[in-house]
């Protein structure tokens, strides 16, 4: 047996070890810090696949943002309030069972498709040159599967407002400031972030990147700046979060009806491919950096009005700054 | 050249080790705050090591300084999040019982 192979064994058994954990845990609190060390373990082992796309989305998205979202909702509901009474045997035992033959099925058809190892591969890469970018997987998400992403974008905009049409002021104990080292931190970071997102998104052309984990890192920024007092002032107004909301799945919108009159619906022409997906990229971005951040929000109730802070420490809190 | 594969691999086990350390500690540990500790060396020293093993082994300066930032980012969040924990628990004074 080699190293690797040990080291996959390993892997895959505590993924199912971990996935069985988090769901016998007693409280949501401790079932969401398991589901998260889930997501990073999992993302390892799509690393292990040689998918590192699919990696750093799963660490950023699928274990960081789930679990900030999960967390701050849990922040009215109580992390430390054990679950309510398990379903019956009689529901549980039966959906386990179509689970695991679910699993099964889908595990042989898999272990078929090792015998046609090919796919589309030949195709995607027969037609790099004129998708606009080096990347294969960006080129499949915004130019060969376009339509996806752009439905992809929409759910998560309808997903956005619906939070941000009902969530509603936060019940909980009043947040306290969060002190000095935090305030440095944020000093130090959030520079360090505006430089990180773009690069993400710039990077995407030719290595693993793109919109969906530079927007991930954009909402990780909005949540800990809606943490505490930030010394950058952060805060946008509401008339620019709703904008930025819109912006990604409208300017798709638009650029794909524009594409239509002239051609193909949502076929770049080869020439001007790199301008189009960098631009709907971009928009992308900033869209699903506010959507994250307007659901965090809005999970932990602080959509509408500031984090209250704590009467007695309110006289040590730097002034938020307000645009 | 041999002499850096050995420092290398010598430092990545040294950091395995510390990792090894943090990771009992974080179970055998009776209170929270003993458990961050914990965790919090394995940030710092343990994921030092085994970052200062991998850059022995990078043939371009570019690689080092990427290995070097997540380092340092690594180390400013782990103290930023292990401060914001010790905090709450101080005000919810819960260091003494199990859980948080």
């Amino acid at each position: 047996m080699s190293p690797g192979l040990v080291f996959d064994t390993v892997l895959a058994f505590s993924l199912v070890v971990l996935a069985v954990i988090t769901l016998r845990q007693r409280t949501p609190g401790e079932a969401v810090v398991q589901l998260m060390i889930f997501g990073l373990l999992l993302a390892l082992s799509w690393l292990r696949v040689d998918a590192p796309d699919l990696a750093l989305t799963e660490a950023a998205i699928g274990s960081g943002v789930t679990g900030a979202l999960l967390l701050a909702a849990l922040r009215r509901t109580g992390f430390g309030k054990p679950f309510p009474a398990p379903v019956s045997a009689w529901l549980r035992y039966p959906v386990t069972l179509g689970c695991a033959v679910l699993g099964l099925i889908l595990s042989l058809v898999v272990m078929q498709s090792w015998h046609h190892p090919a796919g589309l591969t030949e195709l995607t890469r027969q037609y790099m040159p004129e998708t606009g970018t080096e990347n294969p997987v960006t080129a499949v998400i915004l130019n060969y599967r376009a339509y996806d992403t752009l439905l992809e974008i929409g759910v998560l905009l309808v997903a956005a407002l619906s939070v941000y049409t009902l969530s509603g002021p936060a019940s909980g104990t009043p947040v306290k400031p969060p002190g000095p080292i935090f305030r440095f931190y944020m000093r130090i970071m959030t520079p360090v972030f505006w430089l990180v997102v773009p690069y993400m998104v710039w990077v995407g052309g030719r290595a693993p990147g793109g919109a969906f984990q530079a927007g991930a890192l954009l909402s990780g920024l909005g949540a800990l700046t809606l943490l505490g007092p930030s010394p950058w002032p952060m805060r946008l107004r509401r008339r620019v979060v709703r904008w930025g909301l819109t912006l990604g799945f409208t300017l798709f919108l638009a650029a794909a009806a524009w594409m239509w009159q002239h051609g193909n619906f949502l076929g770049y022409p080869p020439e001007q491919a790199k301008n189009w997906i960098l631009l709907i990229e971009i928009a992308c971005t900033l869209s699903i950096g506010i959507s994250l951040t307007v659901m965090f929000a809005g999970c932990a109730g602080w959509l509408h009005e500031d984090p209250k802070i704590a009467p007695e420490s309110a006289a040590q809190a730097p002034k938020r700054r307000h645009p | 050249m041999i002499v850096l594969e050995l420092l290398s691999a010598f430092l990545i086990c040294l950091g395995i080790f510390f990792f090894f350390a943090s990771a009992v500690g974080l179970l055998r540990f009776p209170d929270t705050l003993c458990r961050m500790h914990a965790l919090a060396k394995a940030d710092n020293l343990a994921l030092g090591c085994v970052i200062m093993g991998a850059m022995l082994r990078q043939t371009d300066l570019y690689a080092v300084g990427k290995l070097l930032l997540i380092w340092v980012v690594t180390l400013l969040s782990s103290a930023t999040g292990g401060f914001l924990l010790a905090q709450r628990i101080r005000r919810k004074n819960l260091a003494l019982e199990r859980d948080i």
